[in-house]
């Protein structure tokens, strides 16, 4: 029996072959499907290209807000060309949810700031290229990609972001309407494959940018629904969040996958979505335990460990002791805490673990007997 | 724009070749790998062959 591309047939051919079945009390030996796939051309599984999309992983902050620029909750960077416009946070202000979406990335305006041509600000994720290059773009089999989300605003209007290549060169703007304001509102950007420009192929590189415009000056804003040779973040034209004080965009359940249709959201455990995100960032979420290596000063560690998952490349690190000193161990001698730092050596990471290779200056009686640190680590693009 | 400042390459106790570089980003002091993969090492060398930024040698004690 062949099954036609259409999901919503599925259903019924399921209740044809349970009929079939209990009606002749017998076996179904064949079952072919025509299309190896449930959703066409997009191979059913593991369909977006996102990560993070539902907004649930937040390592860096724990749910709390930020202003400043750089990753917000995992995978999500806030971009603003002039500082401390607005805030950024998971679940900001704590609007009721969408059923089905409990956490959604959240800004608000500080001001009403007037936009000067070359000024962007923006909520983004650069995808990796080995999660993108199936996808054939900078060729000429470049596939069509549909961009889905749900997005919730006081502002109403034609709001708008791009799609982008990670070298900066291509980017393909994109409007989206919010008719009725602080409702949210489901969104689909349907989006030509580009068969120009640089994406990154198959590799550990960047590829591509998705981009969300909360205000953007017209240097860098384009015409809607063309492909440009330019790195535009939004489309001309659209709402600036950032222009009116107090204004509030919030956005969760993004996906983008392969084809013209949007599909229900990809839903994965939360073990494989923090999985995922640790591939990029890992947080403070260990305190890592040595034991001193050598008795006598200067006190010697060497010790590795393994990340839960490989990361994108060798990450940067940032460690710190107990009590949050920089760059500072815990070390231990009784009950006595010693914020310390190496006198020689440090810690080096590849994309699979990390090494302490390095001496301590602690050189008082009685000496440490064990130690203690934490450390994040960022493979981010 | 990130900021990078007081760049030092920096070695493991046992020696061998420089492992990573010692760096403030945003005055946050950093270990950043050597791997050109590396978003903060790529940002880095951009900046050392910009002449922006300099990246001093590995010392023989207090690496970090």
């Amino acid at each position: 029996m062949a099954l036609p591309n259409d999901i919503s047939k599925i259903g019924q051919i399921a209740n044809a072959v349970y009929n079939s079945v209990t009606a002749n009390n017998t076996a179904v030996t064949a079952l072919s499907i025509s299309n190896n796939s449930v959703y066409p051309s997009t191979g059913g599984f593991r369909r977006n290209r996102i990560i993070n999309g539902s907004m649930v992983i937040d390592q860096r902050n724990s749910g709390a807000s930020g202003t400043t620029n750089g990753y917000t909750i995992d995978r999500w960077a806030y971009y603003g060309q002039q500082a401390s416009k607005g805030t950024w946070g998971q679940n900001l202000n704590s609007v009721t949810t969408l059923v089905g979406y409990p956490n959604y990335l959240g800004f608000q305006s500080s001001s009403a700031y007037t936009l000067l041509a070359g000024d962007s600000f923006a909520f983004y994720q650069p995808i990796e290229g080995f999660n993108f290059a199936d996808l054939g773009f900078g060729t000429a089999s470049a596939q069509t990609v549909t961009l889905s989300f749900v997005v919730y605003s006081s502002l109403t209007g034609t709001f708008g972001g791009t799609l982008k290549n990670f070298a900066q060169t291509r980017s393909y703007p994109f409007t989206y309407s919010i008719p009725i304001a602080n409702t949210w509102t489901s969104i689909s950007v349907t989006i030509p494959g580009e068969t120009s420009g640089a994406w990154g192929g198959s590799t550990n590189a960047g590829a591509a940018y998705v981009q969300f415009g909360l205000g953007v000056g017209s240097t860098l804003s384009g015409t809607a629904g063309a492909w440009a040779s330019a790195s535009y973040v939004s489309a001309t034209g659209a709402v600036s969040v950032v222009s009116t004080n107090g204004a509030t965009f919030y956005v969760t359940g993004i996906q983008l996958e392969a084809g013209s249709m949007a599909t229900p959201f990809e839903r994965l455990p939360i073990g494989e979505t923090l999985m995922l995100c640790q591939r990029y960032y890992l947080g403070y979420g260990l305190t890592y335990n040595l034991s001193v290596g050598s008795a006598s000063t200067p006190f010697g560690f060497q010790s590795s460990w393994l990340f839960p998952v490989q990361m994108r490349s060798s990450p940067s690190i940032v460690y710190k002791d107990i009590t949050g000193n920089l760059s500072c161990i815990s070390v231990y001698n009784g009950n006595t805490n010693h914020s310390q730092g190496f006198s020689g050596g440090g810690i080096s990471a590849s994309s699979q673990g990390f090494s302490i290779d390095a001496n301590w200056g602690y050189t008082s009686t009685p000496y440490g007997s064990w130690c203690k640190f934490l450390a994040s680590f960022s493979a981010e693009l | 724009m990130l900021t990078y400042t007081d760049a030092r390459y920096f070695k493991f106790l046992s020696g061998g070749n420089d492992v990573g570089i010692f760096v403030k980003i945003h005055g946050i002091p950093t270990n950043v790998p050597i791997d050109p993969a590396n978003t903060d090492y790529s940002n880095i060398m951009h900046l050392v062959e910009s002449g922006v930024l300099i990246i001093k040698p590995a010392e023989e004690s207090n690496n970090q």
